[in-house]
């Protein structure tokens, strides 16, 4: 590269005068010789060529170079008087060296004693206006700005010359002005074809000039009283003035940053005055959110986010003590008001924590008089009823589950979030029980706790006051904000406010209304359905400055993903205008968020209790459900949240699910239509007394449909045998034969594949047998059916194996009313003929083998009709078998099986004598 | 004119005093030459001596010995005709010989110098003491030069100066300084206020221009020479921008303003602001500032 070859050059150059100067100073000082030389290298940096990047090397190189004349001026300024050096320097021909080294000299100046300050600054300051080019004069200054530093003088009053804190601030705004300027006009020269050019480079310079509003936030005696008389309006006139988009965004990001937030609190109608009168293009939107999420920062670095949400806490408990004599649902609904920040505290630990608050020596004995007023400045008592209800319900199963379900995986996350909240308590409570511990009085001890908390209270107001500031703002300039712009803007407000007030969630619905705009709300109610780019027909998007297309939905996704982070999803829900803020979306973007809602329930394990919730839910996720790309498995799970306090509403609940699931398609049932069933199953079992019909009815249905849209036969079969099996346990036989009914007609009509079918009749016969409640018509037909079926099958070992199995069907032990002695000896003798009658003659011995355990089993269980001699021939016909096939390596196995059998009825003679019997 | 000339003595003229005096150093443009000669005020007496040895011990002859002291304006041009307006003549010895060294002291009291000694481009005002001793075939003459410098008072009437400076809807300037005269030591202090910028500037430069001006109009000829070359801006600035303006003089050969001497030459001092602009092209205004020498320094 030609550039890098010439930086180059100009490098060594400088490195060569650098030493030069050194050189002299070191060996004889040769001040004024040291002076020629720094001025010859310093004359390198009158350079046109170099990019800002490059032009920063030189001056790096030269910087050094100047900070060593620097230390050499100031050992030595006893013979050579600094004042006359600084004239002698000013005999350099060139303007940028003859800058440099005033200001060299003139700060080695500063820092001896007595020194006139300030005439030297307000020197410097006008002198490097002969400056006027941009690159340079802007390194200039920030070469002025350096140096300064550490000399700017930080005293209210000082002898004339000498320089005062004001001296020192306007010396900076004066400094920085002018490389504000100079910066701006950086933009404008040259050609305009390279205009995007000389914006990046504008962008790598713009660190220099926000350095000085660091360096103001650095000065020593900086008030905010000082700020806002003396800084900010200078400052701000100065970023109105420029007029730059690139300048107003970066320093006002600058001048957020650089000073403390509690300063801004106290200026932001200032600062927000001045940002109306920011060039139209400039994003107004980023500077709103710079200075909220600045707050923001400071809410949460300095712990006031906490505190506050511990106040909300209390006075939540306060709630809780008043609303004692009151009726009992009102406390839950209480606490659920505390919002996202103590939510998941209050449903684990809150149970345990409150109590103990309530027994706090401040809440026991503080004066009546002063807690009364705090309860009637609560505006948050104020919500919709039928959002209140809902949230309480949410919040007693939200306990119930939690102690249930304590191994899911999101536990931790929730157990740490809990034990940071149940810390600051704990601590809080410490600190009482500390103030307990000193000797003083009771009573004035918990006024000081109470001053404390009245304190809180205070700062609590000022910062809820700062919400209304920019919510008064931000509704006057609506229309100056993009829809991106609101969404980021609301997104901001949002988190800040919960942070404030964590029980003022309305708020959230009115921020969500201005991100929707009145045009919208309207052209929605008029034309219900989705318009694909709303932004067009919407006056505030035809302004003419919007230049690059912005990330409108993104901007959306964020605000509303933000929302279900930070606050209860069902809250979330409760907005009428979260959901017409989602509407606006195109389709696919809902199916995003509505995917996010679902895993943010399913993570919040957050129970839906009751209809209207739920119906926004599915409403929700019938996008979802309809595209049919999400997990299928998620909703699934989602079914296990939904628990309604009665059977009633569980059904209802269900019910709902089920139609939404339904049209989702095969998929979807086929996924989650087994949960319902379970879910119905769960509740079946739940609410043993109530109508049982029509759950009945829903599983019968659920199965059914599962079945019959979702094509998965097998599974319906096995959810309709194990309804019968939970029906019949629950004693409602009639629902349980008719469940049985409907698994053998599937078995008959769907379940064709041989191996399938085999399978399905052990479960059949599994489940039969265990059940208690058939009249012996009922039982007889089912099971002379398995029986029937196990004859059916097409293969012989099948047969086998089902004429044994069906064999339990007819005589089982427990039960005397399904002990038939006849069937059950038929059954084993068929199987015995079937396997016989097999032509493959190890499965054949393998399949005695397994009969002869069927007949132990009998035997031991004490069947009348099996008796040893059955045993010992089938014994005998399992040995002659075996010898007739002997040479077969396929028989080890059976062999093998078959004196494992001997063996145990060897070792079973002892403990019964029956045994004996049997010729092994 | 040289110390080591052939003559059969050698001549040496010393002024009291002289090793306290402030010694001026003057070099000729030209030759780059350098004159030492030691200072004066402006009605100081001058007062020294002469030694005059005889070479080798021979005994010289002389018709006279004669000391001057002459003021002189002399131009390089035209050698011929010295001009001198000062010429005051001692009788050192009578006719005689000089056998061994002998010392004479003159001394001319009280001798009015009217005008600053200047050692310019073409033009030359010079004191000096000429010894000259008569011989029948050539003379032996020997000259030393000393140097006056004439102290004025702050002229009055030095307000600030304000000029307007333009082009017409291209570039419009206003230029203040503090005032129209300045001493040698003095320190100009001005600023430039830009109220129209549509050239695209490269730098702007201050300098101090002489210019020597031999003879009488019409008949008068000049010469100039740029004494300092000062830049006060770098780059282009925009409409309303203010440039500060701070030159020191007294580390610039600069000459007091000469009006008219002895009406035969003047030296004047201009103040120039120079603008360059992109394709180097340079825009000026001069204006003539007054330089007096100042007692004060």
């Amino acid at each position: 590269m030609e550039g890098q070859a010439a930086l180059d050059k100009s490098l060594e150059f400088i490195r060569g005068q650098a030493a030069l100067m050194r050189k002299s100073l070191d060996a004889d000082g040769r001040l004024l010789v040291a002076t020629k030389y720094a001025s010859t290298m310093l004359s390198e940096l009158r350079t046109q060529q170099y990019s800002p990047k490059q032009y920063y090397e030189l001056y790096i190189a030269c910087f050094d170079a100047l900070s060593q004349l620097g230390s050499y001026l100031r050992e030595d300024h006893k013979n050579h008087h600094l004042a006359d050096i600084y004239e002698i320097v000013q005999y350099t021909g060139h303007v940028v060296p003859r800058l440099y080294l005033m200001i060299t000299v003139g700060t080695a100046y500063m820092s001896i004693p007595n020194a006139p300050v300030k005439d030297i600054l307000t020197d410097l300051l006008e002198m490097c206006r002969g400056v006027q080019h941009p690159l340079r004069g802007l390194f200039i200054r920030y070469y002025l700005g350096q140096r300064t530093r550490e000399h700017l003088p930080s005293v209210e009053n000082a002898p004339s010359g000498k320089g005062t804190l004001s001296d020192s601030i306007k010396f900076v705004i004066t400094n920085f002005i002018e490389m504000n300027k100079l910066w701006v006009r950086y933009q404008h020269q040259g050609h305009s074809r390279e205009w995007q050019k000389r914006l990046n480079e504008r962008k790598e310079l713009q660190i220099i000039v926000g350095s000085n509003l660091v360096r103001l936030a650095q000065l020593d005696g900086i008030t905010s009283t000082v700020f806002a008389e003396r800084i900010l309006p200078q400052i701000l006139e100065q970023v109105v003035q420029c007029r730059d988009v690139l300048a107003q965004e970066y320093l006002l990001d600058v001048l957020v940053m650089a000073f403390p937030a509690e300063y801004h609190l106290e200026t932001l109608e200032q600062y927000l005055a001045a940002s109306e009168r920011l060039n139209p293009q400039t994003a107004l939107y980023k500077i709103l959110k710079l200075s909220i999420d600045r707050l923001i920062r400071h809410l949460k670095d300095s712990n006031l986010a906490e505190q506050f949400s511990q106040l909300s806490l209390m006075e939540n408990s306060n709630d809780l003590e008043n609303a004692e004599g009151k009726s009992k649902t009102q406390t839950p609904n209480a606490k659920s008001t505390s919002g996202s920040a103590s939510e998941t505290h209050e449903s684990k630990a809150g149970g345990k924590v409150e109590p103990d608050q309530l027994e706090g020596p401040d809440r026991a004995e503080a004066p009546d008089q002063t807690e009364e007023p705090d309860q009637t400045e609560e505006p948050d008592h104020t919500e919709e009823p039928d959002q209140t209800e809902e949230l309480d319900q949410t919040e007693e199963l939200d306990q119930t589950e939690e102690l249930d379900q304590t191994e899911k995986p999101d536990q931790p996350a929730k157990a740490e979030s809990t034990k940071n909240s149940s810390d600051a308590v704990d601590k809080l409570q410490e600190a009482k029980v500390d103030d307990e511990k000193t000797d003083e009085p009771n009573g004035e001890l918990s006024e000081q706790t109470l001053t404390e908390i009245q304190e809180l209270e205070k700062l609590q107001t000022v910062w809820g006051s700062v919400y209304a500031t920019y919510w008064k703002f931000i509704a006057q300039l609506k229309s100056r904000l993009s829809l991106h712009g609101r969404a980021n803007i609301a997104q901001s407000l949002i988190k800040l406010v919960l942070l404030v007030r964590p029980n003022e969630t309305q708020f959230v619905n009115d921020l969500l209304l201005f991100v929707i705009g009145e045009n919208e709300v309207k052209s929605e109610q008029a034309t219900p359905e989705p318009k694909p780019k709303e932004e067009s027909n919407s006056p505030s998007f035809a302004a003419p400055y919007k230049t690059e297309q912005e990330p409108v939905q993104e901007a959306i996704v964020s605000l509303l993903n933000t929302l279900l982070d930070t606050l209860p999803v069902f809250i979330v829900l409760s907005y009428p205008h979260f959901h017409t803020l989602l509407k606006s979306q195109d389709s696919s973007m809902q199916q995003t968020i509505a995917n996010h809602v679902l895993k943010v329930v399913l993570s919040q394990g957050a129970t839906v209790t009751d209809m209207a919730a739920a119906n926004k839910l599915f409403e929700l996720f019938g996008l979802v459900i309809k595209a049919g790309d999400t997990e299928q498995l998620d909703l699934a799970e989602l079914v296990h949240l939904l628990r309604g306090s009665t059977a009633e509403s569980n059904v209802q609940l269900l019910k709902l699910a089920l139609q939404s699931f339904k049209q989702g398609g095969v998929k979807v049932i086929q996924r989650t239509y087994p949960s319902l069933v379970f879910s119905a199953l769960t509740v079946l079992r739940q609410y043993p007394d109530s109508n049982r019909s029509e759950l009945l009815k829903f599983i019968n249905k659920a199965i059914y449909d599962l079945g019959a849209i979702g094509g998965l036969a097998e599974t319906a079969f096995r959810l309709y045998v194990l309804s019968g099996s939970i029906s019949d346990q629950l004693g409602a036989q009639e629902a349980s034969y008719e469940f049985f009914v409907e698994a053998f007609t599937l078995y008959e009509e769907q379940i064709s594949d041989s191996r399938a079918q085999y399978q399905a009749l052990c479960v059949l016969i599994s489940y039969l047998r265990s059940t208690t409640g058939f009249s012996f018509e009922n039982y007889d037909t089912l099971a002379s059916r398995c029986t029937l079926y196990g004859q059916k099958l097409l293969k012989k070992p099948d047969q086998c194996r089902a004429a044994y199995l069906s064999a339990n069907l007819w005589w089982v032990p427990e039960l005397e009313s399904k002990r038939n002695d006849t069937k059950l000896l038929d059954a084993l003798q068929r199987a015995f003929s079937v396997a016989d009658a097999y032509m493959d003659t190890p499965v054949s011995i393998g399949l005695f083998v397994e009969l002869l355990d069927r007949y132990l089993y009998f035997y031991d269980r004490g069947s009348k009709l099996v008796t040893a001699e059955h045993i010992n021939r089938l014994i005998e016909h399992i040995n002659k078998e075996l010898e007739n096939n002997n040479e077969e390596s396929e028989i080890n196995e059976p062999k093998s099986h078959f004196e494992r059998t001997l063996d145990y009825i060897r070792s079973q003679v002892d403990s019964e004598p029956r045994f004996s019997e049997i010729h092994t | 004119m040289s110390f080591f000339s052939q003559a059969p003595v050698e001549i040496e003229i010393k002024f009291d005093g002289e090793e306290a005096r402030q010694i001026i150093d003057t070099k000729d443009k030209d030759k780059n030459t350098h004159h030492l000669a030691p200072l004066y005020g402006a009605d100081e007496t001058v007062k020294g001596s002469v030694i005059i040895r005889p070479r080798d011990g021979r005994k010289v002859e002389h018709t006279g010995i004669k000391v001057q002291f002459i003021g002189a304006i002399e131009f390089k041009e035209d050698k011929s005709q010295p001009n001198e307006f000062i010429s005051w003549a001692r009788e050192l010895a009578a006719p005689g010989e000089v056998r061994h060294a002998e010392t004479y002291t003159f001394e001319f009291k009280n001798v009015e110098k009217q005008f600053e000694s200047y050692n310019g481009l073409s033009v030359k005002l010079r004191y000096f003491v000429r010894v000259t001793m008569f011989r029948r075939m050539n003379d032996i003459v020997r000259e030393k030069d000393l140097w006056v410098y004439q102290y004025k008072p702050e002229p009055e009437g030095t307000a600030m100066v304000r000029m307007d400076v333009g082009i017409e809807d291209c570039m419009h300037i206003e230029c203040e300084y503090s005032k129209s005269n300045f001493h040698l030591k003095d320190v100009i202090i001005g600023r430039i206020y830009f109220t129209l910028v549509r050239l695209k500037l490269k730098h702007m430069e201050l300098s101090l221009i002489r210019k020597e001006s031999v003879g009488v109009p019409p008949n008068n000829t000049s010469q100039t020479e740029t004494v300092v070359r000062f830049e006060i801006m770098d780059g282009a600035p925009v409409k309303g921008e203010t440039i500060p303006i701070r030159l020191f003089l007294s580390g610039f050969d600069l000459v007091p303003t000469m009006r008219d001497v002895n009406k035969k030459f003047s030296v004047r001092t201009y103040l120039s602001f120079v603008l360059v602009d992109d394709a180097g092209r340079r825009y000026f205004k001069q204006r003539e500032i007054g330089i007096y020498r100042s007692s004060e320094e």
